[in-house]
């Protein structure tokens, strides 16, 4: 125990026992909350991905719905010819690996670099220059179009924001209405290194232009895996 | 930091001169404010969200002690070394020590208003350690030499023709106006940076007890890599940071990306909770946390002004302000600034040196009726005037004119006559000039007085 933590410490206790006397909340507050929720949010499945979809195209992203792991690599193996990227990054991630299998058997005009291979200076240093990486992630949030990924020691999470496009495959199942219901979802000790992304990422900061691709990714594909 | 009165007047009058900054102020805060509208006009529990808002706070505020105890015991569980910083100057030597433990070279940041107010940067750089901000608007104002003007846009000050003189003048860079050619020239200085750089140092938007992590949030992805890449990670933080747990972090994070940016969702939320990966490596290996109170504790005591611990350094309420509207963040003389900065000055400096700044404002209250937290901004501003005056450190001419004012009060057909007269003089003066005010027509038009004079002006509206 330091000094300086009691200082601190004793200072706060002293002052929070002066009542600051602000109004409290109106009493419906919560109620009302919930109503607006339940009224805003869609009944069904379709309704939820559609607003997924609407809100993902709103922050620039690109969603690309497909039937098969075969029409999706097929999509993304033309996606990578057309942008003429060299490199793509493969995690570990569930929902990426039978996808990755398919396109290193299908398509090899490209250097295929699988993150956990690599040693993690190698990793940071391969992966910063590399043109796109193919990840899964844990949640999908349909009224912002967020993508949740829990961090686990099992697979890397650079492929998520180093490389230049990021191509993310989500499942049906893993999408959910809002971020309240996000964070009923996980357990704390699962939140606790969580990486929420909505969007390529951006820069207002120049008289208030958006630019996408401020250090992180410009572009953002989600596939709609509805198999 | 001195704010003396001539001080506070030349960054006023500096401001008030310069139409280059006005325009850029102008139109980034229009901006700002209809891009958020939009968004705020999508959510119908908006209001009520503000109602929850201010309640979590209210409660966070109330029992911050046993919150912050909380906060670190779970950080410890999860291996995060958890530091206590009294003042500013104690904030500086405890990441000092821990960059000289680690033998740092180089450091990123990711923006933080806590470490601007600590002068981190020049501390750092003082003491051999390359030290840079890595977010686009503060890596510019850290080119220029400057500080931020606004908490979420510290550019916002700057057109596209200064930052490219700038990025040619200090980076050698051809000069380009064209915006996406200058967020790449800074990508790929502050790339190789990143992947060089020793130590992380971010700010801290949320705190959250139960889980013992910190939340940043951000749209460039450069506090991603600067919690994500070096070896070390410290993370700043004022105590007033704490939430409870993920429920209420929900509400704060549905309600910061409308107010500061005019997003339903800022693009990266990252939450960091310590725990290293010893398979991966990923992620930072070692943790700190440095929990700073430099006057906090001291507003805390103060029931009537502890309010203003709510704020999420969102911006929204120097977006509406039509203060700042004119004279931009640089103008309020320290790291915080608009409505929230003119209430938090005098508290953190004391109320002589921040004497001037809660009359930084119109009491409008479009600041309050803007603000995500429900904060009511004018309010305190009115009970640190009241305290200003009381405690003798307003201005001599402001003394006058009040004891002037109050004099007249209590003598009726001397206030009907000075009520009457300026009227009166105007007709006299050549036509469409207005009453002689010395010092008010430097910077903006003294209307016309009306020729009958006030009272008689006010009966007649009366009457219809």
């Amino acid at each position: 125990m330091n000094s300086s933590r009691e200082t601190i410490l004793n200072a706060v206790k002293k002052a929070v026992k002066n009542p600051s006397h602000l109004p409290e909340s109106p009493a419906e507050t919560e109620n009302l909350i919930q109503e607006s929720l339940k009224a805003i949010t869609p009944a069904d499945r379709k309704g939820l991905r559609n607003q997924f979809e609407k809100e993902l195209l709103a922050v620039s992203g690109e969603f690309v719905p497909v039937k098969s792991t075969g029409e999706l690599v097929a999509h993304i193996s033309k996606d990578l010819q057309n942008k003429q990227y060299r490199t793509l990054i493969l995690t570990d991630h569930k929902n990426t690996a039978s996808a990755a299998r398919q396109l290193q058997t299908e398509y090899s005009a490209i250097n295929y670099i699988r993150a956990t291979e690599l040693e993690a200076d190698a990793r940071k240093t391969r992966l910063a220059f590399a043109d796109a990486a193919l990840v899964g992630v844990d949640h999908a949030i349909a009224d912002t179009a967020s993508l949740a990924v829990l961090q686990a020691d099992s697979d890397s999470m650079f492929p998520h924001f180093l490389p230049d496009c990021i191509y993310v495959i989500v499942k049906p199942e893993q999408l959910i209405a809002n971020l309240f219901d996000l964070f009923t979802l996980i357990p704390t000790e699962s939140a606790k290194n969580m990486l929420l992304i909505t969007g390529p990422s951006r820069t207002a900061d120049i008289e208030k232009i958006i630019i996408l691709g401020a250090h992180g990714p410009r572009r953002l594909v989600v596939y709609w895996l509805e198999e | 930091m001195n704010l003396t009165p001539k001080s506070t007047k030349h960054y006023i009058h500096n401001a008030l001169h310069d139409e280059r900054l006005r325009n850029a102020v102008n139109k980034a805060t229009q901006t700002s404010l209809s891009k958020s509208k939009s968004i705020k006009d999508q959510i119908p529990y908006w209001q009520n969200l503000r109602y929850r808002a201010h309640s979590i706070k209210k409660q966070v505020m109330e029992n911050l002690d046993q919150y912050l105890e909380q906060f670190e015991k779970n950080c410890l569980a999860n291996g995060i070394h958890v530091h206590w910083a009294v003042d500013a100057e104690q904030a500086r030597n405890i990441i000092l020590q821990i960059a000289r433990d680690k033998q740092a070279k180089t450091i990123v940041k990711s923006k933080s208003l806590t470490t601007e107010e600590l002068h981190l940067n020049d501390f750092l750089i003082e003491n051999g350690l390359e030290t840079l901000e890595t977010d686009l608007g503060e890596y510019i104002v850290q080119l220029k030499g400057e500080i931020p003007s606004h908490l979420t846009a510290p550019a916002l000050h700057l057109n596209r023709q200064d930052i490219g003189k700038l990025f040619h003048e200090k980076l050698g860079a051809p000069y380009t106006e064209e915006p996406t050619a200058l967020l790449t020239i800074a990508r790929e200085k502050l790339r190789a940076k990143f992947l060089a750089a020793d130590i992380g140092i971010s700010g801290v938007n949320f705190a959250v007890a139960q889980a013992g992590a910190v939340c940043v949030i951000e749209n460039e992805a450069n506090a991603r890599l600067t919690v994500g890449l070096p070896k070390t990670h410290i993370a700043v933080m004022g105590i007033e940071k704490i939430v409870p747990g993920y429920k209420e972090l929900a509400t704060f994070l549905k309600l910061l990306a409308p107010s500061a940016t005019g997003q339903k969702a800022s693009v990266y939320v990252n939450i960091i909770g310590g725990a290293p990966y010893p398979k991966m490596h990923e992620g930072p290996q070692e943790m700190h946390v440095v929990i700073l109170d430099n006057g906090r504790s001291r507003i805390l005591a103060d029931p009537q002004l502890r309010e203003t611990l709510f704020c999420i350094r969102c911006g929204a309420c120097l977006n509406i302000c039509p203060v700042y509207q004119q004279v931009g963040g640089h103008a309020y003389g320290w790291v915080y600034m608009g409505p929230i900065g003119a209430a938090l000055i005098p508290q953190y400096l004391g109320e002589k040196e921040g004497r001037y700044s809660p009359f930084a404002s119109s009491l409008c209250c479009a600041c309050f009726e803007n603000c995500p937290v429900r904060i009511n901004i004018p309010h305190h501003m009115l009970k640190l005037r009241n305290r200003i005056v009381d405690k003798g450190y307003s201005m001599k001419i402001e003394k006058f004119g009040i004891a002037a004012w109050a004099f007249l009060a209590k003598h009726p057909c001397l206030y009907r006559f000075a009520t009457w007269f300026p009227g009166k003089f105007q007709l006299l003066l050549p036509k469409g000039m207005a009453f002689p005010a010395p010092g008010y027509f430097r910077q903006r038009a003294l209307g016309l007085f009306d020729p009958k004079g006030f009272r008689k002006r006010f009966m007649q509206l009366q009457k219809k």
